[in-house]
């Protein structure tokens, strides 16, 4: 990220750092894009990518992302791929792709995580989780047209603000909820193969649901419930104002993230 | 009256060129207050709070050290992107230098000194020479640094990257990146043995605590909190280097473990959100800074029980002893 280089060359090198192996281009790590690569989501998945090749050039990894304009153009090397708003159904790309990590990064539509794909992983919460935040909220205070968000640019604790910080130190705009859970992705495809030590796509599809404490700025482990949903707190909002988080403390256990929305697989 | 001056005089002759003996330290017990901005001055003796320093310079006062000879405490200011130093007899500000951008968590180095401060904004380790006042640049790490370690000797600083997971070797005096050890998600703070073998690394949203070997530069040993609330945070080593505490945050304990096995041997409640320690220099007394309930818990280390926990100001986040001096031994890490 060009704030990195700014900040260096404006301090001065005290020591080059030599890191070692630069990827060659069949080992570059390949991940595609389905969407608008003008939107914030595409600037999400890129802030994600920058601090991927950050970690991953200490372990001698690199990451390269392509938007594409639809799942046919998809490169035969990629090892996942983003589904957001804007895209095709992460549904359709996932059957049309069993080899491959999907990450539906834009839909909140529960029955897309019924649907239960092996390698359909959705970041964005559903529409279910959205709805028992806000009533579990709504049993202790009857605050009116108030929202349930996995991201909020308001939302400083748990290393969140620093994270926001560093999308409007690139972005000069607050990180939207599109544009984190295309960051989340992007950062697990990193953590995945940088911990699995693989550039395989089902090597990454065994890590992710294998995920005990994925770290996203929320101050809880994060993992995959069976139907592919990860498992978040939400923020409650209204207006721009962040009125606090979800699970709610008093009205259900707080650390039980599957008090939000629907769990288990239909079929 | 004009003795008065004569002696003056003298004094300030001398001052100016014979090195003055540096003076007792005060064993008194500094708190940073992360969001009220102050640090709070806590006598060893009474375990009352003797002073508040309300102007530190600036604002989010976090990581806490002293100089080579004990005589300034330094403060990192995350805000305002600066180190203040703190006269810790008079017990207020000196003046500032830079810090680098958003400095949190440092360590000063046994042999030069010199400050190496984590720069959470642009993921570097920043060296600082606190003297001269002047930033001698910065060595990039993963992204979100914190807690940042030197072996006894200074051959080795070892730093943690909270948002890359790793820890980072990095050699000393050429400041080269020798290691990057992938351990457990969010490491926050890390502690070294004293012969500067082994390192202690927790890892919040892991939950885990991991044993590092410096030379083989391994993972030789790892415990997961079985607490579902354990947010592991700092990390202590008792006298004989037999136990480790652990701070745990969400979960308001301080944990001990067996330094060798890592099995838990005792766990101690504290006041809500317990981050920073700090072991007085004969580690008999464990100090905690317990961020949501704004108080310091003291641990006697021997019969693990808190002693005295003591109001302090808005979210403490670190805490330091005065009563050693880097020059002649190892901190009570």
């Amino acid at each position: 990220m060009s704030r990195i280089g700014r900040s260096s060359a404006a301090i001065g090198w005290l020591a080059a750092v030599t890191l070692s192996t630069a990827a060659t281009a069949d080992e570059i790590v390949q991940i595609a894009f389905i969407g608008d690569d003008s939107g914030d989501a595409y600037q999400g998945a890129s802030m994600g990518l920058d601090e991927i090749n950050r970690a991953g050039g200490f372990l001698g990894f690199e990451f390269a992302l392509t938007a594409v304009a639809d799942h046919e153009q998809i490169d035969d090397d990629a090892i996942a791929v983003l589904v957001t708003v804007d895209g095709a159904s992460a549904g359709d790309v996932a059957g049309a792709f069993p080899q491959l990590a999907v990450f539906n990064t834009g839909s909140d539509d529960d029955a897309l995580r019924a649907l239960c794909r092996d390698n359909l992983f959705s970041i964005m919460p559903s529409a279910s989780m959205r709805s028992d935040a806000i009533a579990q909220w709504q049993q202790q205070a009857d605050d009116e047209d108030i929202s349930a968000v996995a991201h909020h640019h308001r939302f400083r604790r748990y290393s969140s603000g620093d994270l926001n910080g560093r999308y409007v130190e690139a972005f000069d705009e607050p990180m939207t909820e599109s544009a984190w859970t295309a960051f989340v992705a992007v950062r697990m495809v990193g953590d995945g193969v940088t911990r699995t030590t693989s550039r395989e796509p089902d090597a990454l599809i065994e890590h992710l649901w294998g995920l005990e404490s994925f770290d996203a700025s929320k101050g809880q482990p994060l993992s995959f419930r069976e139907n592919g949903q990860l498992r978040q707190p939400l923020w409650i909002v209204q207006g721009d104002d962040v009125l606090g988080e979800s699970p709610v403390e008093g009205v259900v256990d707080p650390d039980d993230l599957d008090t939000l929305g629907g769990v288990s697989c239909s079929k | 009256m004009k003795i008065k001056h004569w002696c003056l005089a003298i004094g300030l002759y001398l001052g100016a060129t014979v090195p003055v003996a540096a003076e007792e330290l005060t064993g008194r017990l500094f708190v940073s207050n992360e969001w009220d901005h102050t640090i709070s001055v806590i006598d060893p003796e009474t375990w009352e709070v003797i002073k508040v320093i309300e102007d530190v310079g600036g604002q989010r006062p976090r990581d806490m050290g002293f100089s080579r000879d004990g005589t300034k405490l330094y403060v990192a200011l995350g805000i305002d992107d600066l180190i203040a130093i703190i006269d810790p007899y008079e017990m207020e500000l000196i003046e500032t230098i830079p810090g680098g951008e958003d400095p949190e968590a440092f360590t000063v180095h046994p042999e030069t000194g010199h400050i190496y401060v984590s720069n959470e904004a642009t993921a570097q380790l920043m060296q600082i020479d606190p003297e001269a006042g002047e930033l001698k640049g910065g060595i990039d790490v993963g992204l979100e640094p914190e807690g940042v370690v030197s072996t006894p000797d200074g051959s080795i600083i070892a730093v943690v990257s909270e948002s890359s997971h790793m820890v980072h070797l990095i050699s000393w005096p050429d400041h080269e990146v020798v290691a990057n050890i992938l351990v457990g998600t969010r490491p926050r703070e890390l502690t070294v043995t004293a012969d500067g073998k082994l390192l202690y690394v927790t890892s919040e949203v892991a939950g885990e605590i991991s044993i590092i070997d410096i030379e083989s530069r391994e993972i030789v040993k790892n415990h997961r909190f079985s607490q579902r609330r354990a947010r592991p945070k700092d990390v202590r080593l008792n006298a004989d280097e037999s136990l480790v505490f652990v701070s745990l945050g969400r979960d308001n304990t301080v944990a001990v473990l067996d330094a060798e096995t890592l099995e838990e041997v005792d766990l101690i409640d504290v006041g809500d959100r317990p981050w920073g320690l700090a072991m007085n220099r004969e580690r008999t007394l464990l100090a905690v800074a317990n961020g949501e309930s704004d108080d310091v818990s003291i641990i006697d280390t021997e019969t693990r029980e808190v002693i005295k926990d003591i109001y302090v100001g808005d979210s403490p986040w670190g805490v330091i002893f005065h009563d050693f001096m880097v020059e002649k031994e190892m901190p009570p890490r």
